[in-house]
C-alpha cells in the first residue's frame, strides 16, 4: 500500500519542481475524514475534491436485503469517501509516511498516486 | 466431537456463501430468488440434520440453541436498525398504507385459516398434545409470519426503469416496516399467551407489562452501556470486536433469561442504537449489517437442522392453504400500491409480495428456543414449507421470463429521503 | 483513573442487568438456552471491562479476566451457572488452537537455532527440578497433611503431584506477552521454553500415569511399549498434520483474504476436530502450523496473524474468565496453607533451576534473572492433567488430593500472570513491540 512507483518521481516539471501526481484516498470510515483533512492541510495538500461513494460489497449486499431492507433505504450514513487531489510527489510521500505512522490500521485509508502527464487549470 | 463437526459444517457453508463465487452466482435472478430467502441453506440444513442424513444428530442440534439465541439477537438488531426517526417522517404514504393493509389481511386471512384448521378441523393432530395456550401461540406465530415479504426485488425486476424502481422501493419499505411490526407483535403475543402449571391458559397483563418495562429499561441501559463501552474501546479493533460480540450475546441471553424473545430485545436495542448519535455507534451498525449474509446463512442452516419434517397431513394442509392465500391476496395489495405510486406494476414485481419474509424463519426458530415442546419444531417445519411453496410461483415466472430477450437500461435508484441519487448497478440480463 | 471509574460503573450496570434478569427468569420459571448465551456475553463484556479496571493498577488484564470469572462464577455471585461451564468447552478448545497458532507464529527458527542450548537447558532443568522437588515434598508431607491417605497411595500421588506441578501455561505466556507487547530476549525464550516444556510434561505425564495406574481404576493402564509407540505416533502425526495445515493456510490465504476471520476460526475449530477424531494433540498441531507459516511464508502469513490478533481478545476474555469461573474458593479455604506451601516451593525451584539453566545456555542479565516468572502461571493444561489423574484415586483421600491440586493451580492461575508481568517489566521488555504491527517496519 502506498509505495509510489519510483519511475513517476524522476520526471521534473518545467520549473524544476517535483512531478505532479494525482493522489487518491479511499476512506471506508467516514469519521476519519475530519482528521485526514487536517493532515492534508498541514502538509500543504489543498484543493482536494471529496466525493461520497459506496463500496461494491455494500451495493451487492443491499441488492439482496434479507433482514435490513428498511435500513438500506436510509440516507447513507456509513458509506465511504473518495478524496483526490493533484499534488507533488514529495507531498504525497510525506502523506504516506504520516498515514503509516499516525493512523491505526482500521482508520488508515487506501492511498495511491498516479502520474499526471499533462494538465490545464491547476494552480500552485 | 459432534458439536465441533456441526460448527465446522456451519462455518464451511458460511465461507462458501460469502465467497466471490457465490456473489457472482447471485447475479443470476433465479439463484438470487432462491438464495434471498435462504432456502438453499435451509434445505442443506434439513439434509445434514437429524431429519436427513443425520450427519448432525438431535442432541448436537439442540446444543446449538445458544448459537441460535445469539443469531436471533443479531437479526433483531438488524431489523431494528432500520427504524431511524427520519425514516418514519419520510416514508411515503403508499408504504404505510400497504403495510397496514398487509397486516390487517394477515390477521384476517392467515389468522382465520390457521384458527379454523387448528381449532375446528383437527383439534389433535400429529403436532402432539397442544394445549389451548400452545394453539393460540401457533396461530399468533402464523399470523406474524404472514406479515410482510421478502425485501429482495432485483431478481424480479426485468429492467431498472423508473416505475419498477419506485415500486421496488415501496415494496422494500413496506417489507421492512412489516418486519418491525411482525417482531413486535410476536414478542407481545409470546409474553401474553402463557399457561399455568396445569396447562391452562393464563393471560396475565400485569406480568406482561412488568416484563415489558423491565426489558425496555434493560435495553435502554444496555444501549447506553454499549455507547460508553465503544468509546472506551476507541480505535482498537480487538476491543471493538469484544464489545460488539459481548453486547449481542448479553442482549440475547439476558432477554431469554427473562422469558422475552431474543429477536424482540434485539429489535428494541436496534431501534435505540440507530437513533443514538456517535461515530462509535455507526461503527457498530456497520459491523452488524456487514455480517447480514453470514448471519442469514447460519440461521437458515441451523433452522433446517432444527425443524421437524414430519408435520403430518394437517401441517401440510396449513402450509398449502397459507401459501395459496398469499398467492391470492399479496399480488392484489401490491398491485394496488403500484397504481398509487404511478407505476404500471411490472409483471413480475407484483409477485414479490407472495414470497415469505426470511424473518418468518427467525420467528419460527424463536418459538423453538422458547418452547420445550417437540411441536415447536413441527411448527417451524410448517413455516419453512409455506415459504418454499410461496417461492415456487415467482421462481416459475422468473424462469419463464428468462426465455424472452430483455432490453437493458440503467436508471438511478432513488432514496426516499431525497438524497443524491446513487450510481445504479448496471443490470445485464443473462441469456439462455 | 477517571476511565477506571467509568468502566467500573458500566460493569456494575451490566452485572445489575444480568442479576435482575436472572431474578425475573427464576420467578417466571423460565428454562431455555438463554443462560449460556448470557454467560458468554457477561464473560466477554464484563471480563473485558474488569481487565481494563485491573490494568489501571498495573496488573495484567488476564488476571482481571480470571478474577472476574471467579467473581461471577458459581462460587461467588453465581451469575454463571455450573451447568453452563461444559457448554463453553467449545470456546476453550477454540482458544487453545488460536493461542497455539499465535505461539507458533512467535517462534522464529533462526532464534531457536541460536538459542537452542538455553531453551533445552531451561526446559529440562526446570522440569526435572520441579518434578523431583515437589514430588519428594509431596511424598514426605502429604501423609501428614492428608491423614486418610493410605501408604501405598503416597508414592503414586507424589509422582503425579510432581509432574502436574511441572506443567505451565503457554496460553498465559502468550496472553501476557500480547498484552504487554513484549518481544525481547526474555519474551522469545519464555515462549519457546514454555511450549517445549508443555510437550515434555504431557509426555512425562502419560508415562507417569502408566506407572501409577491402579488396574481397577481403568485409568492409565496399558503396556509400556504400547504407550511409547502411541506417544511417538501421536506426537509424530500431530507434527505432520501441523505442517500440512500450515502449508495449506499459507497457500490459500491470498485467495481467501476477504474471508480470513471465518477461515481462521474454521482452521482452529478444524484442528480441534482432528484432535478429537484422530487422537492428535491439537496444541501441537496448531503450534507447528503457526511455526511453518511464520518461518516459511512470513509475508504471506501476515494477514492470518493479524486476523488472529483481532480475534484473540474476545477468545482470551472468555477462555480465562471460564478458567476463573471453574475455581471454587471453597477448595482454597480448606487447604490454603498446604497450597501456599506448594506455591512457594514451586516458585523457589523454578527460580533456582531456570537461573542455572539460563546460565548454562549462555544467557545473562535481567532477562535471565526474571525468566523464571514465565513458568509460574498454570491453567488449562494443568487442569486437564488433574482431571485425568483423579480418575486414578476414587477414594476420600483422592478427593482431598484433588482439592489440593485445584487449590494450587488456582493460586498459580491468579498470581502467575501478575508475577510474569512484573518480570517482563523488570527485564525492560514491556512495550518492546509485538510482531503483529503493520506500518513502517513492513516497508
Amino acid at each position: 500500500m502506498g509505495d509510489v512507483d519510483s519511475g513517476s518521481g524522476t520526471a521534473r516539471g518545467a520549473d524544476g519542481e517535483s512531478a505532479r501526481v494525482l493522489l487518491y484516498l479511499i476512506i471506508s470510515d467516514p469519521s476519519t475524514l475530519d482528521r485526514l483533512m487536517t493532515v492534508l492541510l498541514d502538509l500543504g495538500i489543498g484543493g482536494a475534491t471529496v466525493i461520497e461513494s459506496k463500496g461494491m460489497a455494500a451495493i451487492i449486499r443491499e441488492e439482496m436485503p434479507i433482514f435490513s431492507g428498511l435500513g438500506a433505504l436510509l440516507p447513507e450514513r456509513t458509506g465511504s469517501r473518495v478524496v483526490f487531489s493533484a499534488t507533488t510527489n514529495e507531498r504525497a510521500e510525506q502523506l504516506f509516511a504520516v498515514l503509516d505512522d499516525e493512523f491505526s490500521q482500521r482508520q488508515r485509508p487506501i492511498a495511491f498516486t498516479v502520474p499526471i502527464v499533462g494538465w490545464v487549470g491547476l494552480r500552485g | 466431537m459432534e458439536g465441533f463437526l456441526a460448527l465446522v459444517l456451519v462455518l464451511s457453508v458460511s465461507l462458501l456463501a460469502t465467497s466471490n463465487t457465490a456473489a457472482r452466482l447471485r447475479r443470476s435472478r433465479p439463484i438470487a430468488l432462491l438464495l434471498s430467502g435462504g432456502w438453499m441453506w435451509l434445505l442443506m440444513g434439513v439434509a445434514i440434520g437429524p431429519a436427513g442424513l443425520g450427519a448432525v444428530d438431535q442432541t448436537t442440534t439442540l446444543g446449538m440453541t445458544p448459537l441460535m439465541a445469539f443469531v436471533l439477537g443479531w437479526v433483531g438488531l438488524m431489523i431494528g436498525l432500520g427504524a431511524h426517526r427520519s425514516v418514519f417522517g419520510a416514508l411515503p404514504r403508499a408504504v404505510v398504507r400497504l403495510t397496514v393493509l398487509d397486516i390487517c389481511m394477515s390477521v384476517i386471512v392467515a389468522g382465520g385459516l390457521s384458527w379454523l384448521i387448528l381449532f375446528f378441523i383437527d383439534g389433535r393432530f400429529q403436532f402432539g398434545d397442544l394445549t389451548l395456550a400452545d394453539r393460540l401461540l401457533v396461530v399468533g406465530l402464523l399470523v406474524v409470519c404472514a406479515i410482510g415479504w421478502s425485501m429482495e426485488t432485483r431478481s424480479l425486476r426485468s429492467s431498472l426503469d423508473e416505475a419498477g424502481a419506485s415500486l421496488s422501493l415501496t415494496v422494500r419499505g413496506s417489507g421492512g416496516l412489516g418486519a418491525l411490526v411482525a417482531v413486535g407483535l410476536w414478542g407481545a403475543w409470546d409474553l401474553l399467551v402463557s399457561a399455568d402449571a396445569s396447562g391452562n391458559l393464563a393471560i396475565d397483563p400485569v406480568h406482561v407489562m412488568q416484563v415489558f418495562v423491565a426489558v425496555t429499561l434493560g435495553v435502554l441501559l444496555l444501549g447506553l452501556v454499549t455507547r460508553s463501552a465503544l468509546r472506551l474501546a476507541g480505535d482498537a479493533s480487538p476491543e471493538l470486536l469484544t464489545v460488539f460480540l459481548g453486547v449481542v450475546a448479553l442482549l440475547a441471553g439476558v432477554s431469554m433469561r427473562m422469558g422475552v424473545p431474543a429477536i424482540l430485545a434485539g429489535m428494541l436495542a436496534g431501534v435505540l442504537l440507530t437513533n443514538l448519535a456517535g461515530k462509535e455507534v455507526r461503527l457498530f451498525e456497520r459491523f452488524l449489517l456487514q455480517a447480514e449474509h453470514v448471519v442469514a446463512v447460519v440461521l437458515s442452516l441451523v433452522a433446517g437442522m432444527l425443524l421437524d419434517v414430519q408435520i403430518g397431513v394437517v401441517g401440510v394442509m396449513l402450509a398449502v392453504i397459507l401459501s395459496v392465500a398469499r398467492l391470492l391476496w399479496k399480488p392484489l395489495i401490491v398491485a394496488g400500491a403500484s397504481r398509487s405510486t404511478g407505476g404500471t406494476g411490472k409483471e413480475l414485481l407484483r409477485f414479490v409480495g407472495v414470497r415469505q419474509s426470511p424473518v418468518a424463519v427467525a420467528l419460527g426458530v424463536s418459538l423453538v428456543l422458547d418452547s420445550s415442546g417437540v411441536w415447536a419444531h413441527k411448527v417451524l417445519g410448517v413455516i419453512v414449507l409455506t415459504g418454499l411453496l410461496s417461492e415456487s410461483v415467482p421462481l416459475w415466472k422468473t424462469l419463464e421470463k428468462r426465455a424472452a430477450p430483455m432490453a437493458t437500461t440503467t436508471t438511478p435508484d432513488l432514496e426516499i429521503s431525497g438524497g443524491a441519487p446513487e450510481q445504479a448497478v448496471s443490470d445485464s440480463e443473462e441469456v439462455g | 483513573m477517571r476511565r477506571g471509574y467509568l468502566t467500573g460503573l458500566l460493569l456494575a450496570l451490566v452485572l445489575g442487568v444480568v442479576y435482575v434478569a436472572s431474578l425475573i427468569g427464576a420467578r417466571a420459571s423460565v428454562i431455555n438456552s438463554g443462560s449460556t448465551t448470557a454467560s458468554v456475553g457477561l464473560l466477554l463484556l464484563g471480563g473485558w471491562m474488569f481487565g481494563r479496571i485491573v490494568s489501571v493498577f498495573g496488573l495484567p488484564k488476564i488476571s482481571g479476566y480470571l478474577v472476574f470469572g471467579v467473581f461471577v462464577g458459581p462460587g461467588v455471585l453465581g451469575l454463571i451457572q455450573k451447568a453452563d461451564l461444559p457448554q463453553l468447552q467449545l470456546i476453550n478448545d477454540l482458544a487453545i488452537s488460536m493461542i497455539a497458532l499465535v505461539a507458533g507464529g512467535e517462534i522464529k527458527l533462526a532464534m531457536v537455532r541460536r538459542s537452542w542450548k538455553a531453551i533445552v537447558s531451561v526446559t529440562l532443568l526446570q522440569t526435572v527440578a520441579v518434578f523431583v522437588g515437589v514430588g519428594l515434598a509431596a511424598w514426605l508431607l502429604l501423609p501428614v497433611v492428608i491423614e486418610t491417605m493410605p501408604a501405598e497411595m503416597s508414592w503414586r500421588v507424589a509422582l503425579l503431584f510432581g509432574v502436574i506441578s511441572a506443567a505451565s501455561s503457554p496460553a498465559a505466556v502468550v496472553a501476557v506477552l500480547a498484552e504487554l507487547r513484549a518481544h525481547g530476549r526474555m519474551a522469545q525464550l519464555a515462549l519457546s521454553s514454555a511450549v517445549c516444556k508443555d510437550l515434555v510434561v504431557v509426555s512425562m505425564f502419560t508415562i507417569v500415569l502408566a506407572l501409577v495406574a491402579i488396574p481397577e481404576s481403568g485409568a492409565g493402564s496399558g503396556s509400556h511399549e504400547g504407550l511409547v509407540s502411541l506417544l511417538v505416533g501421536e506426537l509424530g502425526m500431530s507434527v505432520v498434520v501441523g505442517v500440512v495445515v500450515g502449508l495449506g493456510l499459507s497457500r490459500f490465504v491470498r485467495k481467501l483474504e476477504d474471508q480470513l476471520p471465518i477461515i481462521v476460526v474454521l482452521a482452529c475449530v478444524g484442528i480441534g476436530v482432528l484432535g478429537r477424531a484422530a487422537g492428535l494433540e491439537p496444541l501441537l498441531v496448531a503450534l507447528v502450523a503457526g511455526l511453518v507459516m511464520e518461518n516459511m511464508y512470513p509475508e504471506r502469513s501476515d494477514p492470518i496473524f493479524e486476523t488472529l490478533e483481532e480475534l484473540s481478545l474476545p477468545v482470551y476474555c472468555v477462555f480465562f474468565a471460564v478458567a476463573g469461573a471453574k475455581i471454587d474458593l471453597g477448595d482454597l479455604g480448606s487447604v490454603w496453607m498446604a497450597a501456599v506451601g506448594l506455591v512457594v516451593l514451586r516458585a523457589g525451584l523454578l527460580w533456582a533451576s531456570v537461573g542455572v539453566g539460563a546460565r548454562i545456555g549462555g544467557e545473562s542479565g535481567a532477562s535471565a534473572r526474571w525468566l523464571w516468572t514465565a513458568f509460574v502461571p498454570q491453567a488449562g493444561v494443568s487442569l486437564a492433567l488433574v482431571s485425568i489423574a483423579t480418575q486414578v484415586f476414587d477414594t476420600a483421600a483422592g478427593a482431598e488430593v484433588f482439592t489440593l491440586f485445584l487449590a494450587s493451580i488456582a493460586m498459580h492461575e491468579l498470581l502467575g500472570p501478575i508475577l510474569f508481568s512484573t518480570g517482563l517489566t523488570r527485564a525492560g521488555e514491556r512495550d518492546s513491540g509485538m510482531r503483529l504491527k503493520t506500518g513502517p517496519d513492513r516497508g
